[in-house]
């Protein structure tokens, strides 16, 4: 690490060597010391516009990211070192994310990039292990500037400062490879006669009548219905499940009325119904047997192996067992994607769509990255169009071409990719997500670019295309094109409650983490309740347990800051 | 009065010990890393301690952070979170210290009776071999053993036929204890039974043949000779483990835990790491540490007493 770092050290002494060579005259007027961050002044001589003139010096930055397979080296992540002079080291968390990024400030030994979602965004903040940005953003990012637009606001802090940059939102439609909440295996589809299923009821009937039928896949136990516990998984599949099932937009763990009086999900009735699905499908012995003591990567291999025949998975989550599952030829053990609501008569707003893609996945420069500004540029680069067509696109020639004067992927792209789930990752369209399924700094499927064109190649043809058969067989017997097909319209919302910044001091923090804790050990007694009475008794008890805590004080900050963003946002959009 | 009749002691006593000092010179050199290493890292980390009597905030640092008092104490004893964790770690420490002491000192009579030399050595390197294994292992090990989903236990009890449905054990909170002090009893009995062996692998023959003359069979033998023979030894080791009980770590709860046991699993290490990390008030962490220091002292000393009373070996 320190080699590394002085390695780093001697490429940068170079650098300024060449910049104080090479344009000595312009050292005066470049009065930027303003910027608050200490780091060498000297850098920013080399132009405020990085996208024209490429940088022949290097630096590489690390960066602490959850994906395990990325990699710089890909022909994209070649050109953007190329273009911009940044290399990434990415440094792959093992192990449970949110203790790595709690370790990493606790010893002041973060890399010089990290990703991080708001809550310990706030915690670096509050311990100046990162550094703000809109100084930076102002002299270095015309880009950032043009595609945030006036929602640049939004990203700022109670200081006033930004902290963080992710991708923003400048389409109005579903992405085209959108999908529903549930999943359902085609084989079971096939075997209850590709029924509809609109509520948990069918769902339950048709998973039941499969798994009694089948009680091992391929020699091992038949999971009728997934789910998994441990760390942020416990979100996931016993919170967002059932405000799925409500058709209500997921603000995490929490619903916001109309009102805009904010409730803890956990205690509410959607949850209590959810809870009460999956304790029939306890008693039934139809849910993973070990659900409560299992995290995401034992899910996900169970999933891949074919063994779970539903469950609630977005997208982002089935998406890597899905991919595994082609790859091994078990077609039919592929998911459908299917809205499933508690009851007929729900009506569904779950598909919103916010401004902008924080909460989860932001990107922040630390105290310990030399030379920010070179960052800021790179950030910036990827924000322009031309970095948009290079990280969304790929090259000219390779991964698209220009047909009638529209990008299209090139056949032989589109192969390769289908034959392998990692070539995304080895050519470098893969970096740590800027928002849920967001790579690098897009701004949306079916936004357009300055040309006219689409910024990224997800569109109902390409999401066809790229359909195995047998994807295709299903859907046609539902008749739609695509599983976002069965998707509601989509609806503007201000934010999700999750994607603000949430309250930060310790007093809260205590509360946060008992309700938390309380949460966690209840979950699974309230589930492995024997009959309906136990069951009634233990959520009560649940809830009464959540007020002594604290409930009704922790509610109402959550009000106060999601009226607070209220204001803002409205103020920002009558500008 | 005193002081008229020791000066010339005096005068003589303290060059002798600048002068034994200077013989010794050698070994007091090699002394010095050792000491320099507790020093390093045994009392220049008590500099921490301050945090636990201020409101830390990492920015501002030990010197720049505002004073308390006793308030983060005030607040931890106010917790009945804290009380709960307290149990659990005395508990599990007291199983494991109590498993571990008995089973060891039976292990090795045990081991000691064997006269079979191969069959001794290879039962004490399989007993042994587990306290090499880290509890990252042994907890994999454990969950893929008691899984409901394809556990090996769990297959063989429904094949013998005792219950018909897999049994979840990492989701029952009473079973955490059971299951967590078996766990480092098979990983530390082995270990911690090789220094009773070599106690009474010393004790003098002629005593065993004196009671072979008197007609003492096994079991008297070792009643009479052999445990007494250890008594020393195993009161010395069982007073430096007491004060243990409390600091007994967090690594094994940590990885065989999960939320569901949480009541049962978390233990002071745990839930000051929960306090500092993910709460961010390493004021508490620290004061949990103080906490813990003095109590293990305390403890020290009552069972150094009591071992002083009983008349066998103490420490200090």
């Amino acid at each position: 690490m320190r080699l590394k770092k002085g390695l780093a050290g001697i490429v940068l002494l170079s650098l300024i060597g060449f910049a104080a060579a090479g344009c000595a005259g312009n050292k005066g007027n470049e009065g930027e010391a303003s910027s608050s961050s200490s780091q060498s002044p000297t850098q920013s001589q080399e132009s405020g516009s990085a996208s024209s003139e490429a940088p022949t010096e290097k630096t590489i930055y690390t960066m602490g990211v959850e994906e395990s397979k990325l990699i710089w080296g890909g022909s994209i992540t070649k050109k953007l070192t190329e273009k911009t002079g940044v290399e990434l080291k990415y440094d792959a968390v093992l192990g449970d994310l949110f203790q790595k990024w709690d370790i990493w400030l606790a010893a002041s030994d973060y890399p010089d990039i990290i990703r991080l979602d708001n809550e310990h965004l706030q915690k670096y903040i509050d311990a100046g292990a990162v550094i703000p940005l809109d100084e930076l953003i102002d002299q270095y990012g015309p880009n950032i500037k043009a595609k945030w637009g006036d929602s640049l606001n939004l990203l700022k802090h109670d200081d006033g400062h930004i902290y963080s940059l992710y991708s923003v939102n400048a389409t109005k439609e579903a992405p085209a490879n959108a999908k529903a909440g549930f999943v359902v295996q085609y084989d079971v589809l096939k075997e209850a006669g590709f029924p509809t299923i609109k509520t948990l009821d069918q769902l339950y009937d048709v998973v039941k009548a499969y798994a009694a039928k089948h009680p091992k896949i391929d020699g091992k136990d038949t999971i009728a219905f997934g789910a998994a516990m441990n760390s942020w998984t416990i979100n996931v599949f016993f919170n967002n499940a059932g405000i799925s099932a409500a058709g209500r937009p997921d603000h995490g763990n929490f619903v916001v009325e109309d009102s805009g009086d904010v409730h803890w999900n956990p205690v509410s009735n959607y949850t209590k119904d959810y809870y009460k699905f999956m304790n029939k499908l306890f008693n039934e012995n139809l849910l993973d047997k070990e659900a409560f003591s299992m995290g995401e990567q034992e899910l996900k291999a169970k999933m891949a192996q074919g063994r779970v025949l539903a469950a609630y998975a977005p997208s982002w989550f089935s998406n890597p067992p899905e991919a595994s599952l082609r790859a091994a030829e078990l077609l039919d053990r592929q998911y459908a994607h299917i809205p499933v609501y508690f009851n007929e008569s729900v009506s569904d707003h779950s598909n919103a769509m916010t401004i902008a893609n924080g909460g989860t996945h932001e990107w922040a420069i630390t105290a310990n990255a030399k030379n920010p500004e070179k960052i800021i540029k790179f950030f910036d680069y990827l924000f322009s169009d031309e970095g948009q067509i290079l990280t969304q696109w790929g090259i000219e020639g390779v991964h698209y071409e220009l047909k009638d004067g529209k990008r299209t992927q090139t056949a032989e792209w589109v192969k390769q990719k289908l034959a392998d789930p990692d070539a995304i990752f080895k050519e470098g369209f893969r970096s740590e997500y800027t928002g849920q399924v967001t790579n690098w700094f897009s701004i949306g499927d079916g936004a357009k670019l300055a040309d006219g064109d689409f910024a990224t190649p997800i569109t109902q043809e390409s999401v066809r295309s790229e359909y195995d058969e047998k994807t295709l067989e299903v859907l046609d017997k539902y008749g739609i094109s695509t599983w976002a097909d069965l998707l509601p319209p989509v609806e503007k919302v201000p934010a999700y409650l999750w994607q603000l910044p949430p309250p930060s001091d310790s007093k809260f923090k205590v509360v946060d983490q008992k309700l938390d804790d309380l949460r966690r050990k209840t979950t699974s007694q309230i589930i492995m309740a024997k009959d309906d009475a136990e069951f009634e008794k233990l959520f009560a008890a649940f809830v009464a347990s959540a007020k002594d805590i604290g409930l009704d004080m922790y509610e109402e900050s959550f009000t106060k800051i999601w009226k607070d963003y209220l204001a803002e946002y409205n103020a920002t959009l009558s500008k | 009065m005193k002081s008229g009749i020791n000066p010339a002691s005096r005068r003589k006593a303290t060059p002798s010990l600048l002068r034994k000092m200077l013989i010794q010179k050698e070994l007091l050199l090699m002394t010095a890393p050792l000491i320099t290493l507790v020093i390093v890292f045994n009392y220049m980390p008590l500099y921490g301690w301050i945090m636990a009597f201020q409101d830390y905030k990492v920015v501002k640092g030990v010197s720049g952070s505002p004073f308390v008092g006793f308030d983060k104490f005030v607040q931890l004893f106010q917790d009945d979170q804290f009380f709960l964790v307290l149990r659990n770690t005395l508990v599990m420490g007291f199983l494991n210290l109590i498993a571990g002491f008995i089973g060891a000192i039976v292990l090795a009579l045990a081991l000691n009776e064997v006269r079979v030399k191969w069959f001794k050595r290879s039962v004490q390197t399989i007993t042994y071999i587990p306290h090499f294994v880290s509890w990252v292992v042994v907890a994999n090990i454990a969950h893929m053993f008691l899984s409901p989903d394809g556990g090996l236990l769990n297959i063989l009890l429904q094949k013998i036929g005792i219950i018909d449905q897999p049994f979840y054990f990492m989701a029952k909170s009473h079973w955490f204890w059971p299951i967590h002090t078996f766990l480092s009893f098979w990983k530390e009995v082995g270990w911690s039974s090789i220094i009773y062996l070599a106690v009474l692998s010393g004790i003098n023959p002629d005593l065993f043949e004196a009671a072979d003359v008197d007609g003492a069979g096994k079991l008297k033998k070792m009643w009479h000779i052999s445990i007494p023979g250890l008594m020393p030894t195993a009161i010395i080791l069982l007073t430096l483990s007491v004060g243990w009980i409390i600091q007994s770590g967090y690594e094994s709860q940590f990885l065989l835990g999960n939320p569901i046991v949480l009541d049962y699993s978390e233990v002071l290490d745990l839930y000051a790491l929960r306090y500092s990390f993910q709460i961010g008030d390493y004021s508490i962490g620290a004061a949990i540490s103080i906490f813990k220091s003095v109590v293990s002292i305390l403890m020290v000393l009552s069972i150094n007493y009591l071992a002083k009373r009983t008349g066998s070996g103490r420490l200090i």
